[in-house]
């Protein structure tokens, strides 16, 4: 005999809250033990411009980010699939290093020697760069993954008829794959805004670099860290249920 | 149309197909049948040019199935698959408009007033602005019909195409078919659907194991000279 289904509704509620209650209790735990008698998010409150700048920065980064990761991950993805083996080559290697190699390595190294040897110092571009490289091989394989579930007969109907490469891509792949890469490509996003906190080693003015600012200025660590993980929740949450509710729409 | 298959070999893991040799000219109708795997879905995509054999010559009406010409040849022909294969994201229209406009040059209006003409002929008008994915399977069939003929092939490959659909959707798209002999294409075709062959071709090549074991117009099925053909007519009907 199955519930009503408000009452089924009402106790995943209570489950749900009960849930959250557990780690709000660790928080404020962790909290109260490590903070000062003077506990006050007013102190960080009064650079919320450097603050609100930051996030902005931060959003605009992983924004260019994911853009361009996405044209380096289909030029990726075509380089692989190419009939010449130099091509091929060119993007497995790329693929394969990058996918080996940790972001803040890679922020390093773009800024520190890259950035000098092409005397072009721009860190904030740099930066945009570093996380475009680190990304473009999930988006490789994100075009792959979704390029080859198309049915294999599709492929023939468009050989038969003669369909250009750019027909091809433009109207019968891109579109049946865009909802398929669409999951994939905000957890890509979610990458890029977590991704660009690395960038406060090379004083990119990001969010992580600005709370970092604020916490020299007031000493209010404990507070700087708390308001810099909601905030990076403000953003990557809302994404999350965006994508869900995409998926369940489209399902 | 003349169908010449000079020495046909064609291997997978194993060999599929098996030195098949056959001078045909004038039939308008060719049928192929045969027990399942014995090589007829493999030779209509030879016929159709999306596979090459391991030896041997095809010659289909004026074209030669050499490299060269396949491109050229693929344009004057209709291929209808198994399953619809419609694009899926598109309209049964759209499906057959994109072709029109995009590798035929077609203006909009033209490809529009064809794809209209040939859903009419094929009973689609209300579904002409579903997806695929939201017509039945007989539907999506004779779309897929449609839009083999929307570029008015000279010769229609139909390889099995009521092989998904259960026998009342079979008999729709059947009759479908049928209603396109007046259209004076040539056909060439692999079913199971005996009593559709009978009524439907004027040729018939039987194949088992990759070989040619019987051939020649539709009495060969009311009179099989051999004990394969003869099994299989038995099998088919009781199926």
């Amino acid at each position: 005999m199955s519930e009503p289904s408000d009452q089924r509704k009402l106790k995943k509620l209570i489950h749900f809250a009960a849930a959250a209650a557990v780690y709000i209790v660790f928080i404020v735990f962790v909290v109260i033990r490590v903070s000062s008698n003077n506990f006050s998010l007013s102190r960080i409150f009064d650079y919320r411009q450097l603050l609100l700048q930051g996030l902005l920065n931060t959003l605009i980064i992983s924004a260019y980010s994911l853009l361009f990761g996405l044209v380096l991950g289909f030029i990726l993805y075509l380089a692989r699939e190419s009939k010449i083996y130099f091509f091929r080559s060119m993007s497995n290697i790329f693929i394969e290093v990058m996918m080996g190699t940790p972001l803040l390595v890679l922020v390093f190294i773009t800024s520190y020697f890259i950035g000098k040897a092409f005397e072009f110092q721009n860190d904030y571009v740099l930066g945009i760069i570093a996380i475009t490289a680190y990304i473009g091989p999930y988006m490789a394989n994100m075009f792959k993954g979704s390029i080859d579930s198309i049915d294999t007969q599709q492929f023939i109907v468009m050989d038969l008829y003669g369909f250009s490469r750019y027909q091809r891509y433009r109207f019968i792949i891109l579109p049946q794959i865009l909802r398929l890469m669409l999951p994939q490509l905000m957890n890509n996003f979610s990458y890029a805004i977590k991704g660009s906190a690395l960038l406060y080693v090379t004083a990119v003015t990001e969010v992580f670099y600005a709370v970092k600012l604020i916490q020299s200025k007031t000493f209010a660590f404990t507070e700087g860290y708390l308001i810099l993980w909601v905030a990076y929740l403000c953003i990557t949450l809302p994404l999350t249920l965006l994508t869900k509710y995409i998926e369940r729409r489209y399902s | 149309m003349k169908l010449v298959l000079d020495n046909i070999v064609k291997e997978y893991d194993n060999r599929v197909l098996d030195h098949l040799t056959v001078d045909l000219d004038d039939y308008q109708s060719i049928a192929v049948i045969g027990p399942s795997g014995c090589g007829k879905s493999t030779l209509l995509r030879l016929i159709a040019g999306i596979e090459r054999p391991q030896s041997g010559l095809i010659r289909v009406g004026r074209w030669s199935l050499v490299p060269e010409q396949i491109a050229a040849y693929q344009k004057t022909i209709g291929l209808v698959f198994q399953t619809h294969n419609l694009f899926p994201h598109l309209s049964l229209k759209r499906n057959i408009t994109l072709i029109l406009e995009k590798t035929r040059g077609m203006d909009k209006q033209t490809a529009s007033d064809k794809a209209d003409e040939l859903l009419k002929l094929l009973q689609l008008e209300p579904e002409k602005d579903k997806k695929p994915a939201h017509v039945s399977g007989g539907q999506a069939q004779r779309a897929s019909i449609a839009r083999a003929l929307s570029t008015d092939p000279e010769l229609m490959l139909l390889d099995e195409p009521t092989a998904s659909l259960d026998p009342n959707l079979t008999h729709e798209v059947l009759m479908a078919v049928k209603k396109l002999r007046s259209l004076g294409k040539d056909f060439i075709f692999v079913t199971h659907e005996i009593a559709f062959v009978k009524s439907f071709a004027d040729y018939i090549l039987f194949l088992d194991q990759g070989k040619i074991i019987e051939q020649g117009s539709v009495s060969i099925l009311d009179h099989p000279q051999t004990e394969k053909l003869n099994s299989f007519l038995k099998n088919v009907y009781y199926d």
